[in-house]
């Protein structure tokens, strides 16, 4: 009798097991994970896509995983490379080379947007704009767009007009005006420096990189492809002007002191610099997390140089893409579309997306609606994008940030030469790609 | 007889039983990774692509690699000053705190201890702060003797700033261990020193501190050996900087694998660390085994 019993509670159990395999098997085919960053005022308009996407397949479960933007591309690499749960992901134009390189991705499925071929897919969005979102890969594309943007440079004109500059005419146009200006921004009280000038980001190296990338490349140095920025280690002259430019902000012109505060944006949108430059057409809605009134700050165009090319901040973008782990590439490739179609939403924010159509032909980014949620959008935005700065679309891209941080680093903070500097850098680029 | 025999045995088995849970857990949470990270040190991988074998490649490129060196230097410096300091002022509290002398004993014993049981990553933010420029810091030292330095944007200074931080939070953790120890001396060597005429500094050094050599040991060998991995602090203050000079091997290691995408190269270092440690560790379990340390 006990050893009947014994074998119906095993039985009873492999059944289980099995019934529960297979449930486990059907909800694995329904769910579909997606990566991204996070961003309060995003985060509800992406949520939203969730629900917008259910009521088309109710029978599909999505989950969004919102990541802090810091961690975001280390989490996707290790669920990649641990064969996690991971349907779709969102990476930058410096980040996605290393990806694709290794095959993560999945190229474009027409069929999820209702076309026939590749070409009716990426005419949904403005000429070029997959390429500059980091989306294409050996002539294929394999991302679609969700931000493109570009660093212009702010000031804080009530600053301006404290240090009786008139904002309307005194804008720094070129580098050399744009340290007067930042000197007359300075302000110390009781000898304690409590405002820069200007200031970047001292701990996180990449915002002094995409700044120098842009005066780089005004000084005639392409620093958008790896071909390009080993042959400009050939023209040390032209790498130490703009390194000297960059690092004179620190050692000799004494606009930014890196110790007054970390952060570039936060320091602006609290009062502790008059300007800085690593801020999109998406700040507007970023700087409404701070009590500085909207009309206390404008954008303005990069300064350049007199002699340079007449080339603005660096342009960037994230596109979505599909990972190779995807169980339905064509359903998620559809969830992604759906994610992308609340371009009008985003542009309320300052949060440009450069989708011109719909899946369904409707019209996507209303150009009305841009002009009137983003202040200067013709005087400044658009046309700087026309004449952006590439960010280098490398394998190697963050090794090429970190030696290019690490030049900045010895000058601003180790107090060494520009012309060490460059030497450094000469080597560490070499090296990296040798 | 026999029956005894088979009860131990059955017993052993039993110790076997109830220790395979924490075997498993260390095994496939300790030295499974312990062996990758030997294993990984010799390939070439960004978790992405495949893993390529490079043999010993990586341990070659780090004999020439000054970043490396100048993490280890980084780690030694931090370690070596850090220690030095959290023993002596817990050494110096435990004795304070024994004094008959102090009044409140209990509620000074508890500010030293409250910053163990803080978050690091809070404490690192509230210090951050407070050494900025416009900081508690700066102003106060600016008030008393009219200078500050950059706390966080001097190649010479951002190290002692991390490491007063470190040593804020951790001496109350190593006082409770010296006063554990201070509890153990018998009461009556201090009372025969006295009735000889011993004052405090005698009794200090004549019966404190030779009562508390295995104390010493126990607290420097666990001080050095959590200090030389520390990460948390140096990541939320400065993130290695300026100009790496707070870059020590852990961050180092961390940066290597998931900022610079060389999961190889960094368990090559990851192994070079682990040597490090295991012979420091050895030297301590010489020091117990010969004797050496203690009654």
């Amino acid at each position: 009798m006990r050893k009947v019993l014994l074998l119906v509670l095993v039985l009873g159990l492999l059944a289980s097991m099995v019934w529960a395999g297979g449930q486990s098997g059907a909800e694995e085919m329904s769910r579909i994970v997606h990566f991204h960053w996070t961003e309060t005022s995003y985060d509800k308009i992406n949520n939203h896509a969730v629900e917008l996407f259910k009521a088309k397949h109710p029978e599909v479960d999505v989950q969004i995983l919102l990541l802090p933007d810091a961690d975001r591309r280390d989490k996707i690499r290790v669920a990649l490379a641990a064969k996690g749960e991971i349907d779709s992901f969102a990476l930058s134009n410096g980040e996605s080379a290393e990806f694709l390189s290794a095959g993560q991705m999945v190229p474009i499925e027409p069929e999820a947007f209702g076309k026939t071929s590749v070409q009716q897919v990426v005419d949904m969005w403005t000429p070029g704009a997959i390429n500059t979102c980091g989306g294409v890969w050996d002539g294929q594309y394999y991302g679609i767009p969700f931000e493109l943007s570009n660093y212009v440079a702010w000031v804080n004109v009530e600053f301006m007009k404290e240090a009786g500059l008139n904002p309307a005419t005194d804008k720094p146009e070129t580098w050399d005006e744009f340290v007067a200006v930042g000197k007359k921004l300075v302000k110390e009280e009781g000898g304690t420096r409590v405002r820069n000038g200007f200031m970047a980001n001292s701990k996180a190296g990449i915002f002094s990189y995409l700044v120098l990338l842009a005066m780089m490349t005004q000084r005639g140095l392409d620093w958008g492809t790896e071909e390009g920025i080993v042959a400009s280690m050939d023209q040390p002259r032209e790498v130490a002007r703009a390194l000297k430019t960059y690092t004179d902000f620190v050692v000799k012109d004494e606009i930014w002191d890196p110790s007054l505060a970390e952060d570039d944006r936060s320091g602006f949108g609290t009062g502790k610099t008059g300007m800085f430059l690593t801020g999109g057409t998406w700040y507007w809605g970023v700087a409404d997390n701070w009590e500085m009134p909207r009309e206390n700050i404008q954008p303005f165009p990069y300064p350049r140089y007199p002699d340079g090319a007449d080339v603005g901040g660096v342009g960037y973008g994230y596109c979505l893409y599909v990972s190779r782990l995807a169980k339905d590439p064509v359903l998620v490739f559809e969830w992604l579309d759906t994610m992308a179609t609340q371009t009008n939403e985003f542009i309320k924010l300052g949060y440009h997306q450069p989708r011109v159509k719909n899946s369904d032909g409707s019209q996507a980014l209303d150009p009305e609606l841009a002009r009137a949620s983003i202040p200067y959008y013709d005087e400044v935005f658009k046309g700087e994008l026309a004449k952006t700065s590439v960010w280098l679309s490398s394998t190697k891209g963050a090794q090429v940030e970190d030696a290019v941080w690490n030049a900045v680093s010895s000058v601003i903070y180790g107090g060494g030469s520009v012309d060490d500097a460059v030497a450094m850098l000469q080597n560490d680029i070499r090296a990296v790609y040798e | 007889m026999r029956k005894a025999s088979y009860s131990v045995t059955r017993l052993q088995r039993h110790g076997y039983i109830f220790i395979l849970p924490t075997l498993v857990f260390f095994s496939l949470f300790l030295i499974y990774p312990i062996i990758s990270a030997f294993r990984l040190s010799l390939f070439e991988w960004n978790l992405l692509a495949p893993k390529e074998f490079v043999g010993l490649q990586n341990f070659i490129k780090m004999a020439g690699d000054s970043r490396l060196l100048n993490s280890y230097l980084r780690t030694i410096h931090f370690s070596a000053v850090s220690v030095a300091a959290i023993n002596l002022l817990a050494f110096v509290f435990a004795v304070m705190l024994g004094s008959r002398l102090l009044r409140f004993k209990n509620f000074w014993q508890s500010l030293i201890f409250l910053p163990v049981v803080l978050s690091i990553v809070a404490v690192g933010v509230v210090w951050e702060f407070m050494y900025q420029g416009t900081g508690l810091i700066p102003i106060v030292l600016r008030e008393i003797i009219g200078v500050s330095p950059d706390w966080l944007t001097d190649t010479r200074v951002a190290p002692y700033a991390v490491i007063i931080t470190y040593v804020w939070r951790s001496v109350g953790y190593y006082m409770v261990i010296y006063i554990a120890g201070l509890l153990g001396v018998p009461e009556s060597y201090y009372e025969a020193a006295r009735i000889d005429g011993a004052g405090f500094w005698a009794q200090l050094f004549y019966i404190t501190i030779p009562s508390l050599r295995n104390t010493f040991t126990l607290a420097i060998v666990s001080c050095v050996i959590f200090t030389f991995g520390q990460f948390s602090i140096q990541y939320v203050i400065t993130q290695g900087g300026p100009s790496r000079s707070t870059e020590v091997l852990s961050l180092l290691i961390f940066r290597e694998a998931f900022r610079l995408s060389k999961f190889g190269y960094s368990s090559g270092i990851s192994v070079i660390f682990f040597l490090t440690l295991l012979i420091f560790s050895l030297i301590q379990l010489r020091l117990f085994k010969s004797g050496a340390v203690g009654a």
